[in-house]
């Protein structure tokens, strides 16, 4: 590298990031040098925006050396990082989408100097900031009538309008249309030519070494072959690096009977979120639905329960039409579902086990007048405790809240458990869920399947899929990328398919 | 990227119309309402539209006009405040005790705002630095304040009718324009100049909009909420005093039930409940001259009495419903 010492603005050092004594990243080191852009890619959880959050103020490192233009550098808040230099374009935008583009680019800290800050001169001083990076924007447009990619050009102006000389991108393109990622992309070539140094994370892979100089692959945490230059590297080999070779968890796979067609869902359209999309559940079944973040898994799930609504597509269970599904009529087709979001959706936090166990249940556990037989649902309850293996105090007291979160999934995943689904959905059910939680989990769902039940599991982590399904559905961008049978399951097949454009 | 990313040509669902509809009714349906009430009042009464009337409208939209104002700086933060009315309780119980003491106009008006500003100061420490829920904090302020009051001058009513009240309620200015609607013009000026043309006031907004943002951003959105409250608190409190002058007489009921009429002027001018929209002025002051319309109307034109508070609970109602609509999604 002709590079001399001089020319790196960041340089990380064996920096160690732990949560709850679990290792997030271990022993990460790279450099960026000035005007220079890298690319951080790796799998759904390697640890590429806890680096981030890391390096911006959000995370406060575990260990580790980080040096930022030549100076310790140690953020406390976002703040910190911000007046150190360092813009973080987040995946989420940090926007007020009640003020104009003008306003937003100066709320924070205003105008140096001026008590009044009249429209015209925002206006005016806005512009000045968007026409030195060939933005076409409006200054007085209000945020909430912009488009997503014009949303972004706001927080990349705010960004430069606070002197950055550092920018990270989290997952810029996931929301942006193709034109408005070309604009993306030229801005962050004439930062670069700026002097500007970004790091930029994303799951097109085929972005990333279009736009940026190096590479850096996290695997679990850790880098794997350190940093690259996007052109000793071809775009299997990163994904071979991405994926790796793990050595692979035991998982409890048991052979089933696949009898019927339960759930056919044939050309499901949400305009802008999926694209058509197929996929049939047999009874006994377990599939798998992987892709990466963005591809449109939970979307596809919460527009066949009815959560969101579609544009067009066609529903069937049991060889029936749905028409206009509703987690109601889910419900009493006994066909479950398990979002994404426990602890928002699918628990109530401060309601004992008993209570959240029989919720799913409750129409069926009536005596008289309607009066609830407690008695009987504490005793499905205790069946379900043990079936599930819930470590709980007294079922019948216990908050949920104060469970673990594997137990909390139990919980969730246990209320079901009284109506005896024929079709399950479950999305992302061992995420935050510790080792031997996700065992009793598989096991469960193992010998859902075996007793003829269809599941639908959807994932991001590749592994348990490949551990536990018969079949996996792969989406990318809003439509089935692929399917591919037990026999052909590898970690490689199956990110190919969900990086495939 | 599919191209069906790049537009939505959906047909529009009724929540999505509904949206319109209140979309379209807070940029010029306050105006067509005012008039259609004019036209109606007119037609019931020809005196309605009398010089004389319209200038007593203004008055009778004063008071509450004042405190609505105060009260934008709260809801833009996402908040509320129903100790308004004990505020004003207090501040017009103060002023009419100090002035019969000697204090001048100036003084009792300092004295108002100063007061109002210190209750408006302990809400706004509970809510912003304490994270406690507005309405419990300042249903608790209503409560010790206007019990504060009532021990202090024990359960009988003042007179406020000393040379400095009769100043404030007769004087016209420039002959023709009462001194207290001056006071309301002017509240209702600095505080929308406050909020459209300052940093504090674009914070405000930005912080109703989304409070975990502008923490990110390094807004000092703990001291926001605190000003918030604290100019709520004076303008209550200046607005205690010309309702008190106004009225000439304070009793332990003085202004009860006013925060419920003050907040739902607020609403039905577009000051969101759910926070980050709305505007003094002419936002919160079109709301209270409709609500005063509506009242003035019914008077003159001889209604029950009892018509007032049904007609004013069907203005709530269809307000509070097109807010919901409105901001239906953008709270996320």
């Amino acid at each position: 590298m002709a590079a001399t010492n001089r020319d790196v603005v960041l340089k990380i050092d064996g920096l160690n990031k732990n949560f709850d004594g679990v290792r997030v990243l271990r022993d990460v080191g790279f450099s960026l040098r000035k005007g220079m852009v890298l690319g951080v890619v790796g799998e759904n959880g390697a640890g590429k925006s806890t680096l981030l959050n890391v390096l911006g103020g959000v995370y406060q490192r575990t260990s580790g050396e980080i040096e930022l233009f030549g100076e310790k550098y140690r953020p406390r808040e976002p703040m910190d990082a911000t007046r150190a230099g360092i813009a973080f374009i987040h995946q989420e935008l940090n926007l007020f989408t009640n003020l104009t583009v003008a306003e937003n680019i100066f709320v924070d800290e205003g105008i140096r100097g001026r008590m009044f800050l009249p429209p015209k001169l925002l206006d005016r001083k806005a512009k000045t900031i968007l026409d030195a990076l060939a933005i076409d924007l409006d200054p007085a447009a209000r945020v909430e009538d912009l488009t997503m990619g014009m949303r972004q050009m706001v927080e990349i102006a705010k960004a430069v309008s606070k002197d950055a000389k550092i920018i990270f991108f989290d997952e810029p393109t996931t929301s942006l249309s193709t034109s408005e990622k070309e604009t993306l992309f030229k801005l962050i070539r004439d930062f670069a030519a700026k002097g500007i140094s970004m790091i930029y994370i994303s799951h097109a892979l085929d972005d990333v070494f279009m736009l940026c100089d190096e590479v850096l692959v996290i695997r679990d945490g850790e880098t794997v072959g350190g940093q690259v230059r996007s052109g000793a590297i071809t775009k299997d080999e990163a994904i071979n690096r991405m994926v790796g070779r793990k050595i692979g968890q035991i998982y409890p796979y048991v052979e089933k009977t696949v009898g019927e067609v339960l759930l056919d869902v044939k050309g499901i359209v949400r305009s802008g979120v999926l694209d058509g999309v197929s996929i049939a559940v047999r009874s006994g079944e377990i599939v798998g639905l992987f892709g990466l973040m963005g591809a449109g898994r939970t979307e596809l799930a919460r527009a066949i329960y009815g959560v969101d609504p579609f544009d067009s597509g066609r529903i069937e269970f049991k060889g029936r039409a749905i028409a206009d599904p509703d987690p109601m009529l889910w419900v009493r087709e006994k066909v479950a579902f398990i979002t994404e979001n426990r602890r928002d959706e699918g628990l109530l936090l401060p309601k004992t086990v008993v209570d959240n166990i029989s919720l799913v249940n409750l129409p069926h556990m009536r005596k008289r007048l309607a009066v609830l037989d407690r008695a009987g649902q504490s005793a499905a309850a205790a069946e379900t405790v043990s079936k599930l293996r819930i470590k709980t105090g007294d079922a019948n007291r216990q908050i949920v809240r104060n469970l673990s979160g594997g137990n909390q999934q139990k919980v969730v995943i246990g209320k079901w458990l009284l109506i005896r689904p024929d079709l399950f959905i479950l999305d992302e059910p061992t995420r935050g869920v510790d080792v031997g939680s996700k065992f009793d989990i598989y096991t469960y769902i193992n010998a859902l399947a075996a007793s003829g039940t269809g599941v639908l599991f959807i994932s991001s982590e590749m592994e348990e899929l490949v551990g536990v399904c018969d079949r996996i559905a792969v989406m990318c961008g809003g439509r089935i990328a692929g399917e591919l049978e037990r026999a052909q399951f590898s970690s490689e097949a199956l990110l190919k398919l969900a990086l495939e454009k | 990227m599919s191209a069906a990313r790049e537009e939505r040509p959906q047909a529009l669902s009724r929540l999505d119309r509904m949206e319109r509809l209140s979309e379209a009714f807070y940029r010029y349906g306050l105006y067509i309402v005012l008039l259609a009430l004019v036209v109606l009042f007119y037609a019931l009464n020809s005196n309605f539209l009398s010089a004389n009337n319209a200038v007593n409208l203004l008055l009778q939209t004063s008071s509450t006009g004042i405190a609505a104002a105060g009260l934008v700086f709260v809801m833009l933060t996402g908040g509320i405040d129903i100790s308004i009315s004990a505020v004003m309780f207090i501040t017009a119980v103060i002023s009419t005790v100090l002035t019969d003491m000697g204090l001048g106009l100036i003084g009792a008006i300092a004295v108002s705002i100063a007061c109002g500003a210190v209750i408006g100061a302990v809400n706004g420490f509970f809510i912003a630095k304490l994270k406690m829920t507005p309405i419990i904090v300042t249903l608790a302020v209503m409560y010790s304040v206007r019990g504060l009051a009532i021990g202090f001058i024990g359960v009988k009513t003042l007179f406020f009718t000393n040379a400095v009240g009769a100043y404030l309620v007769k004087t016209r200015i420039l002959g023709y324009i009462p001194l207290i609607v001056v006071i309301l013009a002017v509240v209702m000026a600095l505080c929308q100049i406050l909020l459209s043309r300052t940093l504090l006031g674009k914070q405000m907004y930005a912080i109703g909009n989304n409070r975990s943002g502008a923490q990110k951003m390094g807004i000092a959105v703990e001291k926001r909420i605190f000003s918030a409250y604290v100019l709520c608190g004076a303008l209550a409190g200046l607005a205690g005093l010309v309702s008190g002058a106004q009225v000439g007489q304070v009793s332990p009921a003085f202004a009860v039930g006013q925060e419920f009429i003050i907040i739902s002027a607020a609403v039905l001018g577009g000051v969101s409940l759910f926070g980050g929209k709305g505007k003094a002025f002419p936002g919160a002051f079109l709301g209270v001259l409709i609500i005063m319309c509506i009242e003035n109307g019914l008077v003159m034109a001889r209604t029950n009495m009892y018509a007032y508070t049904i007609v004013r609970g069907c203005v709530i109602f269809v307000a509070v419903m097109l807010d919901s609509f409105h901001n239906k999604g953008e709270t996320r």
